[in-house]
């Protein structure tokens, strides 16, 4: 190991610390009364500035310290937060992020405008507004024993905090609410193993509503000589008390009971209680419930993505092999070389699985930067906007998320910047002054679907049509025969911009179209959908993974071609007589719907082949739109590696790669979008 | 100094390449149309599970086309350092050792067949070797529109020009 591979281990827990710092404090600017984010503020803080003194960078070992520093004091009540505060940190994270990107890419340690930030924040932490009596909770966890005090309530310092809606909860059920501190004794060797312990003990009397720590470091031992608990239960103190004591090295454990504000529900009603706990707390539970299921998964490794890939190519290669071997053992007789061979197969795609899923991260990885980016964007354009996460475990292959980043950023620019109101226009048309962008995802057979939409205006279509106009893309008389859907993906168009000014946060007139080549660039689908009034949606659907796909094998003028499945429908045999000719298009209808039919290789610039009594159609999804795509045969579907064309043969249009098949010989992936749109620009 | 190149016949006329720029000579083998890239890309083979696009020097020159025999080779060389190409050669005669005394710069007069892909001409005492550049084989535009398509694939939204 170099210092290389310490630096690339480095670099990513910073990076994951500065969103988790991103993350606590946009929860603790929503409710600045509510101390708890800033126990993850705090913790990541510290992390940082430990790593960073470990790498020996020194400068943002420095600036973390101080940090951490202001958020002690304000866990500590020491210096009460104001937006001026908030808005300083959300300032250092981005500092803190400039150190790491400097780090990474010129391997120094400096931030321009790290020492001004220092400065501020000094000023502010040390002016006498900033200052208030220091009343409360002293943040060193106490080492000293304090079994003594254990049975007065009121003044434990314990600082963990049960929200209201559990108290309350928990009193309408007839449970009592504890806050517990359990102390640990400094020379105990495995703190986790003790913690384990105490929430065993615990299970059995009630439920562990609440930690602090999260249930997740304090399972893998990362907190000091003592955590907090938040626990609900019918027993009296003194047995929770015993409960824990009685395990070995544990040194004492404090304990109070908070009641809520609202006490008519009365404390000790024994029926509802019994020894499970109903409804509210385990309710309550799911939280940390959750936080035990991630804990039990960080048994893991960092693995460098190049590695992966490589493993990807390989399995590509492996995959493409076994096709070849399938034909070969078809073709001959022996018995165990089939079976073999089948073996062989399962084995593979289980490794193909395995590996394709080693490659995937959730959606909430670029999801998660969403509420920060769009409070920046949001009051720059002087409009209040909140995010909606929904969906943020669905998984997708990395490169692809990689690739829909800028995308989505583009999408939730555009949200702010033409789709949300101002909030007194949003007030006029009768709406909350918060605008909505919501950010889902979702799985769909082989693909994850992605949408973008917020609740603003939507599309103006009457502003489309003058705009294109205006901008030449279409003559007015042609311009009314569009149907509005029609007309809104204009706005997909290069160089269409409905924008009236342009700012910074969106409106160079590159917008849509270069989402939407992105997106289609990797076998993706994106379309709009527009609601006047009420907001818009933008729907991208992407390919799980883009290393091997399921693609429909298909003969066209004496050449076999892949049809990526995500853009085909289903396959049909149609009689030639009943192709209908409309004017100089051809149509089939297909269960009632009218579908234009087009040759693939008149597509490829081939002419059209000569079409027997029944002629074979794949029905294609193309900008929205079915089209039944006419081909020499359908050999079938099987999944597929993709290889790159290379730099030279980026000049052929509509095809977005190639495959090896089982004979050794190469198809053509078709790209469907590019072939028809090319099509459409010779017509 | 003398330079090692790979000589062979197009016609009647002999190439090479820098034997430092080819990678290696195959038989000809099943070549895979890619029906819509320009002209002078034949299609792409499929070597040992890369894919290698094929040019046709033939026609990059504006030569008749020539059936197929069994002398025919493609020749695989590296264009700009890491991207393979193929060339489709009549036969390939002989590797020559040549002093840089006899290389001489391509006469600028020169308008014959292929003029713009000579890297030297060089003279030996039976004959006369043309030299050819494989990075020259595209034209400007054509490496202008490779490189745009770089950049558009790469780049950053933000760094895309107003249209």
């Amino acid at each position: 190991m170099n210092t290389e591979s310490y630096k690339e281990a480095f670099l990513e827990e910073a990076v994951e610390n500065i969103n988790n710092l991103n993350k606590a404090l946009l929860n603790f600017e929503k409710n600045i009364e509510d101390l708890t984010p800033l126990n993850e503020l705090f913790r990541a803080a510290h992390t940082l500035k430990g790593m960073s003194a470990t790498m020996g960078y020194d400068k943002l070992a420095e600036f973390t310290h101080m940090l951490e520093d202001v958020m002690d004091r304000i866990r500590g009540g020491t210096l009460s937060p104001d937006i001026d505060i908030v808005n300083l940190l959300f300032k250092s994270i981005d500092v803190m992020q400039e150190f790491i990107d400097n780090i990474r890419n010129q391997n120094v340690d400096f931030a321009k405008g790290y020492k001004e930030i220092i400065t501020q924040i000094k000023a502010k932490s040390s002016s006498p507004a900033g200052e208030i009596k220091s009343y409360a909770a002293p943040q060193k966890p106490r080492q000293e024993k304090s079994g003594e005090e254990t049975a007065a309530p009121g003044k434990k310092g314990i600082s963990i905090i049960i929200e209201d809606l559990i108290l309350n909860e928990a009193a309408a059920q007839g449970l009592k609410v504890y806050r517990i501190r359990v102390n640990i004794a400094r020379t105990c060797a495995f703190k986790s193993v003790r913690a384990f312990m105490v929430s065993r003990n615990l299970s059995e009397k009630g439920e562990i509503v609440k930690s602090s720590p999260k249930a997740k470091d304090i399972e893998e031992g990362i907190f000091e000589n003592s955590f907090e608990l938040g626990f609900v239960s019918t027993s009296p103190m003194q047995e929770i008390e015993q409960a824990i004591t009685r395990i070995a090295e544990i040194e004492s454990a404090e304990i109070e009971e908070i009641k809520a504000q609202k006490k008519e529900a009365g404390e000790s009603s024994p029926q509802g209680a019994a020894h499970t706990p109903a409804g509210a707390a385990e309710k309550a539970m799911e939280i940390p419930e959750g936080e035990k299921k991630a804990a039990s998964l960080s048994q893991s490794v960092r693995v460098n993505i190049e590695k992966l890939d490589s493993m990807m190519n390989l399995v590509g290669e492996l995959v493409i092999a076994k096709i070849r071997l399938d034909q070969i053992a078809r073709n001959k007789t022996y018995k165990d070389l089939v079976s073999t061979v089948d073996e062989f197969d399962r084995i593979i795609d289980e490794l193909q699985i395995e590996v394709t899923d080693i490659r995937m991260l959730p959606v909430s990885h670029i999801f998660d930067r969403y509420p920060r980016i769009v409070r920046d964007l949001s009051s720059q354009a002087g409009k209040q906007v909140e995010v909606e996460i929904t969906g943020g475990d669905i998984e997708i292959d990395r490169t692809v998320l990689e690739e829909i980043n800028e995308p989505i950023l583009h999408l939730v620019r555009n949200c702010i910047a033409h789709g949300l109101e101002t909030p007194e226009q949003r007030e006029n048309a009768g709406k909350t002054k918060k605008g909505v962008i919501r950010l889902s995802a979702r799985r769909d057979r082989n693909s994850v679907i992605i949408e973008v939409s917020d609740d603003g205006r939507g599309i103006n279509l009457d502003r489309v049509r003058k705009k294109a106009i205006e901008k030449k893309l279409m003559p007015a008389d042609k311009l009314d025969l569009l149907t509005d859907d029609e007309l809104m993906n204009l706005i997909s168009l290069p160089g269409f911009s409905t924008a009236e000014k342009v700012d910074t946060v969106s409106g160079r007139g590159v917008g849509v179209d270069v989402v939407k080549t992105k997106v289609e660039a990797f076998g993706g689908i994106f379309r709009m959908e527009n609601y006047p009034g009420e907001g818009m949606k933008s729907i991208l659907k992407l390919p799980l993974t883009r290393a091997i796909i399921q693609a429909l094998l298909v003969k066209s003028a004496g050449a076999t071609y892949a049809i990526p499945v995500i853009h085909t429908i289903e396959t049909v045999e149609y009689p030639a007589k009943d192709i209908k000719d409309i004017q100089t298009r051809r149509v089939i209808i297909l269960r009632g719907e009218v579908v234009p039919v087009l040759s693939l290789s008149e597509l490829i610039g081939k002419g059209r082949q000569a079409e027997g009594d029944i002629v074979n159609m794949v029905i294609i999804e193309a900008r929205d739109k079915k089209i039944a795509l006419t081909v020499d045969s359908v050999l079938g579907q099987q999944e597929i590696a993709i290889k790159s064309l290379g730099e030279f043969l980026k000049f052929a249009k509509g095809f977005s790669g190639v495959t090896i098949l089982g004979d050794g010989s190469i198809s053509l992936i078709v790209d469907i979008q590019a072939l028809i749109e090319s099509n459409l620009k010779m017509v | 100094m003398e330079t090692k190149i790979v000589g062979f016949k197009i016609r009647d006329d002999d190439y090479a390449f820098e034997i430092m720029k080819v990678v290696e000579i195959i038989r000809l083998k099943d070549i895979t149309e890619v029906p819509t890239a320009p002209d002078f890309i034949e299609g792409v083979i499929n070597l040992r599970g890369k894919i290698i696009p094929i040019i046709d020097l033939r026609r990059r020159f504006g030569m008749d086309d020539k059936e197929a025999n069994i002398m025919f080779r493609i020749i695989i060389v590296e264009y700009a350092k890491h991207q393979l190409v193929g060339v489709v050669v009549d036969e390939v005669t002989k590797v020559v050792n040549v002093k840089d005394s006899e290389m001489l710069p391509a006469p600028s007069t020169l308008t014959g067949v292929g003029g713009r892909y000579i890297q030297s001409i060089v003279k030996t005492a039976d004959r006369i070797i043309v030299l050819l550049d494989i990075e020259k084989i595209f034209t400007d535009e054509e490496q202008d529109e490779l490189k745009t398509i770089a950049q558009t694939e790469g780049g950053k939204f933000e760094e895309s020009p107003d249209r």
